[in-house]
């Protein structure tokens, strides 16, 4: 083993990690190289002088920095992870999201149109077969159901007419297949002309009142199902 | 013997911090910097030879730590572990400590070799640099100076071995090598101290 094979065994050597024929060849020859040996010596030296190296600390400060950074990111990385939720949560959020948003439309758009349309029950039967039950004004005294015979005398209005009559606008108006007579219709109309709407339905027939819509102060125009029973000949 | 007991407390004392940490006790995490801030400050100090760099640098371990933890696989050794992810932090900023560091050093040596190259061996001028007021401590100094100068690995692979005493096999777990690689490695790493030493301690 010659000086250049010695100094590229060397590290290997000081840390006992040579094979033994090796370590004893490289033993050899320090035994007998004083350049060879002076480059081991100095090895040693400089291990052990870094194996005694000062350990240096953190500064006293320390984990509070750490910890002011990592809150940083807790808070801020905790709001970007909620984007990143895995699917088995983010998809049911996201259902009830979309169930939610559908909930409010219907609320909007449904439930706010239900209000608009006064969906009363009116029933028309006497001698025309007609009774006619409309809801109920809050705080009006109920009526004695009207009766009026008809019998003999000229024609009477249809339902039809005195709406029209009165200005109001027909919206829709369903009919008996057979006696093309209306079996509901809705009347648009000014809130503050309901009563007059019982008043010329009471003049049609027997009506039969029931408990009656309550009015939002705002509202002007009101919808109002009129539907007509016994309305066959 | 005592050493390895030692050793083997703080490895299950980290294994439970981080268990609970994981388990979402942010307190835990606290012990564990505590546990381990003075080995992992000391290698990027040893490694990085920049007082505030390592101050940085330490702080970019265990905040990869905890975001890691997660994927620590519990069966291997934690301090092997978080030493990879010290020297990972540290060869990222070697790379980018060079130069500015090359623009604080003064020379303290303008000796010429025998090619009249100057043969120096420059100290960076630094306000928390250890004092150098006692012999030991100009020596360390020296020598961190030196180590300061080798190539990333080599540099990574002398601290973990001469100045944190780890083992070969460790240092091969730790920076990815082949264990043949890592006594190549160290074995230039120590020729080149010895050249730059030479005559100084």
């Amino acid at each position: 083993m010659d000086c250049r094979d010695v100094k590229e065994h060397l590290s290997e050597y000081v840390d006992e990690m040579l094979p033994e024929k090796e370590a004893s060849e490289i033993k050899d020859h320090l035994a007998r190289c004083a350049d060879c040996l002076g480059e081991y010596e100095s090895t040693l030296k400089i291990i052990k002088h870094m194996n005694e190296m000062e350990t240096i600390d953190a500064p006293a400060e320390f984990l509070e920095k750490v910890t002011a950074r990592l809150e940083k990111r807790f808070s801020f990385g905790g709001w970007l992870r909620r984007l990143f939720v895995p699917l088995r949560v983010k998809l049911p959020l996201e259902l009830a999201g979309i169930a939610a948003a559908v909930a409010l439309l219907v609320y909007v758009f449904g439930v706010r149109d239900g209000r608009d349309l006064y969906e009363v029950t009116i029933s028309m039967s006497g001698e025309r077969g007609q009774t006619i039950v409309v809801p109920e004004k809050p705080g009006e005294k109920r009526d004695e159901p009207k009766r009026r015979d008809k019998k003999g005398g000229e024609r009477s209005p249809s339902l039809e007419e005195v709406i029209r009559a009165a200005g109001w606008r027909i919206v829709s108006t369903e009919r008996c297949e057979d006696s093309n007579i209306p079996a509901s219709m809705i009347v648009e109309l000014p809130a503050d002309e309901y009563q007059d709407l019982l008043g010329e339905l009471n003049r049609l027939g027997v009506v039969e009142t029931r408990p009656s819509p309550v009015f939002e102060e705002e509202q002007d125009v009101i919808k109002v199902k009129i539907v007509v029973q016994n309305a066959g000949p | 013997m005592q050493k390895q007991d030692t050793k083997d407390d703080i490895e299950l004392e980290s294994i439970d911090l981080a268990k609970s940490f994981l388990a979402g006790d942010r307190r835990s995490f606290d012990r564990l910097i505590m546990l381990h801030k003075r080995l992992v400050f000391n290698l990027c100090y040893r490694s990085l030879g920049d007082y505030d760099e390592a101050d940085d640098c330490a702080q970019d371990v265990f905040i990869k730590v905890s975001r890691s933890l997660k994927d620590f696989r519990f069966g291997s050794r934690f301090t092997t572990w978080l030493y990879r992810i010290t020297v990972n932090t540290c060869k990222n900023r070697i790379g980018s400590l060079e130069y500015r560091l090359r623009s604080r050093t003064v020379r303290i040596d303008t000796e010429r070799d025998m090619d009249d190259k100057p043969k120096v061996l420059e100290i960076e001028n630094h306000r928390h640099t250890p004092v150098v007021e006692f012999a030991k401590k100009e020596i360390d100094h020296l020598i961190q100076c030196a180590v300061n100068t080798l190539p990333a690995k080599q540099r990574l692979v002398v601290v973990l071995r001469d100045i944190e005493g780890r083992s070969y096999k460790e240092i091969g777990e730790i920076m990815g090598f082949e264990l043949g690689t890592v006594k190549s490695t160290l074995s230039r790493a120590r020729e080149q101290l010895r050249e730059l030493l030479k005559g100084k301690i």
